[in-house]
């Protein structure tokens, strides 16, 4: 397909609403006029996609021309800042993982290995952790029930908050379609059935089971109900995660009324087995199980699961997104998260023409990055657990994926933090996470040693000062959102 | 500079750092022309920039130009900024590439501001308002590099810098370990370290000539291997920019300082003789030459490891790429500053030397599919240097940059690299590489919008340059003026 082969006039996107309508969304804006798009909702049967917690910034929000702040307005979204993650390092253990942006430096010496000498001084360097907890503000604010939003001022605390949006998944999905602009596209209900190919392994047509054909230059699937009609080898380069995420199980359901029991933030429970997701709502608590069936019995319904992405998702004129391409779980929100990187990559890549492997080459080397970004993140705690059980030893011992490796071999030798291409979290939050969950480096930065810690003391004190002065005059989170509820 | 960042960075500390420089050895000193990233190391330092300048008879770049690469009477310039403004979802060069397929005349470069300063020989400083064109820009220098390395012993020597004059005869090493304990020199004196850093050339005293290291030959890629240098009288207004032209074995710099120029021709010896190369250096000067000219021989490449044991490798005892570019001082530059990140003690952890040689070879490699770049896309068919360069395997990462930016426009983004998407498309638009297609977002806009927006930029590029100073008046003005050679 290298050969130009005229003007694309037509993609078709096919999949189910909560994964369908972001997608169609995005391309219904960035698509010209001269190329249709039809959008075919698999009508089928479902399981609740569940919740999601974003930051707030996400650039998905923008590109549609919503805000965070709408979700909870017009919805039964929540504002936080980030998540609890409970009996990851042992049944009763909690440490709030929260975005943050980057922490005022001393002389180009970041802040943990200034308190790494201050715990060595104290003989015991594993205090590192205790000791740098009162540098972390965003997680501080969370903790002390606290909210306020991000702000751009360089000399205030706030600037380092990151805010997350927690959603109902198919409530946000509802919302898109509701306000997707029917003269633009061609929509559908139905459920591929049959796909015709062209002699060079392209698609020429999807007919739907009510015998309908459905004919693009182009097809996008993100729910993969479509794309397995087609499989080709290519396809199936899968990067699996099943040995450091190895559930086979998803379960969701939603308990309307009940309250969160600490606080309003998103918690990611580990527990023998499995682990949990519970996502506070306005009006009752949203729960992503993932487990190991043999492992936890549970009688919730539930669908099958497996860990790992796919390396190429985009062959010929078929681009696979989300759930077609990749099954990270909902930890962190990581299906969510990628499919929305997935989508943002798309519209970017968007074919000129008929013949697509450049763009599809494009959207598969970003992708790619995006989706080793979101694993290796997501994967740390799992490969940092320090639970009892089998399954959750059998995590720890498990194989990494070969840049959060050396991501943790350079940050246990030096606490340094290795930055790769395609980069979507703050270096804040990985050093956070990293020590949080006990990797205290066998050393710190020589350049430390020529600072004078009892010089220092009182510029370390002043600045937590700032940060407990801060928290103190911020709204508590409910009358926040109460507030930003009344307000519009 | 290596000395002058080290004693910067642990000047007072009671690390002792000892320089040892011969003066018997000739340095090669050509290396005049520098990126902007020079900058931030003289910040980095609390150099007074126009003192600086004033003492090494530097000018202004604003970037390179180049003849005769792509076609012979071509002309473009890259330049340290970007082009155009964000109008809208995609990126800037696409919308001048339909522009251009609708048949505007319209030169690239008319839409970025430094390339329109320095075709018209003006410079004021870049302003912090993002609303202003004279934001979206850097600078650099062209100086005297023999000077700028007097200026720095200068500044390490006042910092507590031990300078001992002396040539090394031998080296001894650590038998166990292997790590170079000490070097002796001619006058017998016995210097001790722990940790070295070889700056000594390309003949790499310790990293090659004691460890062995080895060298990547890169030779196959960028076949040049030698130079003539010679300054000349200065005739004209000089420009803040440096020129690059393309010859039949090579190609020929000319690099304006306050005093004279500095002038070059880079040349393969399989495709043009020693004699050739220098009268045709000595014929194209533009005044009289101020010295005889000086042969220089090299090979492109770099050392297996530039870190091995306890020697680290700065400059060119590290590798070369050839001048094209400016990238010379650069990379010195990169390895201070890698090496100040992952400073070692005393016992040089792996970890350390992997992570520095890591991030080293990412750096060369992708300067070296830039500087190729320069090379392979050209459509000269006047020598067989040119002819052999297009026909030759390139390697995959820079074939695919060519082929995805000649069918869609797509630059590919890294976050680690030196050069950034407007220094690509400069030399891709500016060699004859024109997108056959590009992003259809841009269709989103009228045809009369988009040449109402293109209007706009040229002339408030335009206006911007007509309001500041010459550069040779910016130099008087703002105190920079060269104070001659033995000034201090």
């Amino acid at each position: 397909m290298t050969e130009n082969r005229g003007p694309l006039t037509s993609i078709a996107v096919f999949g189910k609403g909560d994964a369908l309508w972001p997608v169609a969304t995005l391309l219904e804006k960035a698509l010209p006029d001269r190329t249709a798009l039809i959008v075919v909702e698999d009508d089928g049967p479902s399981m609740s996609p569940g919740a999601a917690t974003l930051a707030c910034d996400n650039p998905f929000f923008e590109c549609i021309g919503f805000t965070a702040q709408d979700l909870v307005c017009h919805g039964n979204a929540m504002l936080g800042l980030g998540t609890d993650c409970q009996g990851w390092q042992g049944e009763d253990s909690s440490f709030f993982t929260a975005p943050s942006g980057t922490l005022p430096a001393i002389n180009d010496i970041a802040l943990h290995h200034i308190m790494l000498r201050a715990a060595k001084m104290q003989n015991g360097p594993e205090r590192l952790a205790y000791l740098f907890q009162p540098f972390r503000f965003a997680a501080r604010v969370a903790l002390a029930g606290k909210f306020a939003d991000r702000t751009d001022d360089p000399n205030s605390p706030l600037r380092m908050l990151g805010p997350t949006v927690q959603f109902d998944r198919a409530v946000f999905g509802m919302r898109l379609k509701k306000r997707f602009s029917k003269d633009r596209a061609q929509i559908f209900a139905g459920q591929a059935a049959d796909v015709m190919m062209n002699p060079d392994d392209s698609i020429r047509a999807v007919t739907l089971g009510n015998g309908q054909g459905i004919s693009a230059d182009m097809f996008v699937d993100v729910s993969g109900a479509m794309s397995r009609l087609a499989s080709s080898k290519e396809s199936q380069r899968t990067h699996s995660l099943a040995d450091i995420l190895p559930f086979d199980r998803v379960a969701r359901q939603y308990d309307k009324g009940r309250e969160p029991v600490d606080h309003l933030h998103t918690v990611a429970r580990a527990m023998p087995g499995g682990m949990v997701v519970e996502t506070p709502l306005q009006g009752g608590i949203m729960s992503d199980l993932l487990f190991s069936s043999p492992v936890l019995d549970n009688d919730m319904p539930s669908s099958s699961f497996e860990a790992g992405y796919c390396e190429n998702p985009w062959t010929g004129n078929l681009a696979r997104l989300g759930d077609a391409a990749a099954q990270l779980g909902p930890y962190q929100s990581a299906d969510m998260m990628l499919l929305l990187e997935q989508a943002q990559h798309l519209v970017r890549a968007i074919p000129a023409t008929r013949s697509m492997d450049i763009e599809a080459t494009e959207f598969n080397r970003n992708q790619l990055g995006s989706a080793q970004q979101i694993c290796d993140f997501i994967t740390l705690p799992f490969a940092l657990n320090h639970r009892d059980e089998t399954l959750w030893a059998g995590i720890r011992t498990a194989e990494r994926p070969e840049q959060l490796q050396v991501r943790l071999d350079q940050f246990r030798s030096r606490g340094r933090f290795v930055e790769f291409d395609h980069a979507l979290f703050e270096q804040q939050s990985w050093i956070e996470l990293l020590i949080g969950f006990r990797i205290t480096p066998e050393r710190y930065d020589p350049s430390t040693e020529y600072l004078d810690m009892r010089r220092l003391a009182p510029v370390l004190k002043k600045m937590v000062d700032g940060f407990t002065q801060a928290i103190e005059v911020m709204h508590d989170h409910a009358d926040y959102i109460a507030a930003l509820r009344a307000s519009r | 500079m290596t000395a002058a960042a080290l004693t910067h960075r642990f000047g007072g500390t009671g690390a002792s750092i000892t320089l040892i420089e011969s003066a018997e050895i000739g340095i090669v000193g050509v290396g005049e022309a520098t990126l902007p990233q020079i900058r931030y190391f003289n910040q980095s330092l609390g150099i007074d920039e126009r003192e600086m300048m004033a003492r090494t008879s530097a000018t202004i770049k604003l970037g390179i130009e180049f003849c005769d690469w792509g076609k012979t009477g071509d002309r473009y310039t890259h330049p340290f900024g970007a082009y155009g403004e964000t109008i809208g979802p995609a990126d800037f060069h696409h919308y001048w590439a339909r522009q251009n397929a609708l048949g505007d005349a319209h030169a690239f470069g008319d839409y970025c501001y430094p390339i329109v300063a320095a075709q018209n020989d003006r410079f004021a400083l870049p302003e912090d308002d993002p609303q202003s064109s004279l934001n979206a820009f850097s600078y650099a220098f062209q100086f005297d590099a023999s000077l700028y390395g007097v200026f720095l012993a200068d500044f390490a020597r006042r910092r507590g810098v031990q300078r001992i004059e002396g040539k090394v005869v031998s080296v001894q090493t650590d038998g166990e370990t292997g790590f170079v304990s000490g070097v002796a020199l001619e006058s017998a004196q016995e210097i001790a370290g722990e940790l070295f850093i070889d700056c000594s050339g390309f003949r790499g005293l310790l990293i090659e000539q004691e460890l062995e290291t080895g060298y990547e030959d890169w030779s196959k890629y960028l076949p040049c291997n030698r130079a003539y240098a010679v300054p000349c009288a200065i005739t004209d207004t000089v420009g803040p920019y440096t020129r690059a032209t393309a010859r039949k074995g090579g190609w020929q710099w000319r690099i304006p300082l306050q005093h004279r120029i500095g002038n070059g021709h880079v040349y393969c010896d399989r495709y043009i003789s020693d004699q050739k190369a220098v009268d045709q250096l000595m014929t194209t000067l533009e005044g009289e030459p101020l010295a005889d000219p000086k042969q220089l021989f090299f090979k492109t490449g770099k050392r297996r490891k530039l870190w091995n044991r306890n020697v680290v490798a700065i400059g060119l005892s590290g590798g070369f790429l050839e001048p094209l570019e400016s990238t010379s001082i650069d990379l010195i530059q990169s390895g201070i500053t890698n090496l100040l990140a992952l400073f070692p003690e005393r016992r040089c952890a792996a970890a350390d030397r992997d992570e520095y040689n890591r991030l080293m070879d990412l750096e060369f490699e992708r300067v070296r599919d830039f500087l190729m770049l320069h090379y392979v896309a050209t459509q000269r068919d006047d020598a067989a240097l040119w002819r052999d360069m297009r026909a030759m395997e390139w390697p995959d990462s820079l074939r695919y940059k060519i082929d995805a930016f000649r069918r869609r426009g797509i630059v590919p983004e890294y976050t680690h690299g030196l050069f950034l998407p407007p220094s690509w498309l400069s030399v891709f638009i500016g060699q004859n590489i024109v997108p056959g297609a590009y992003d259809p977002r841009v269709d989103l806009m009228s045809e009369e919008e988009l040449t109402a927006n293109l209007e706009r930029i040229r002339f408030s590029i335009a206006e911007a340059v007509g309001q500041t100073s010459q550069h040779s008046d910016f130099i008087k003005n703002s105190g920079a003026s060269f104070r001659g050679a033995g000034a201090s």
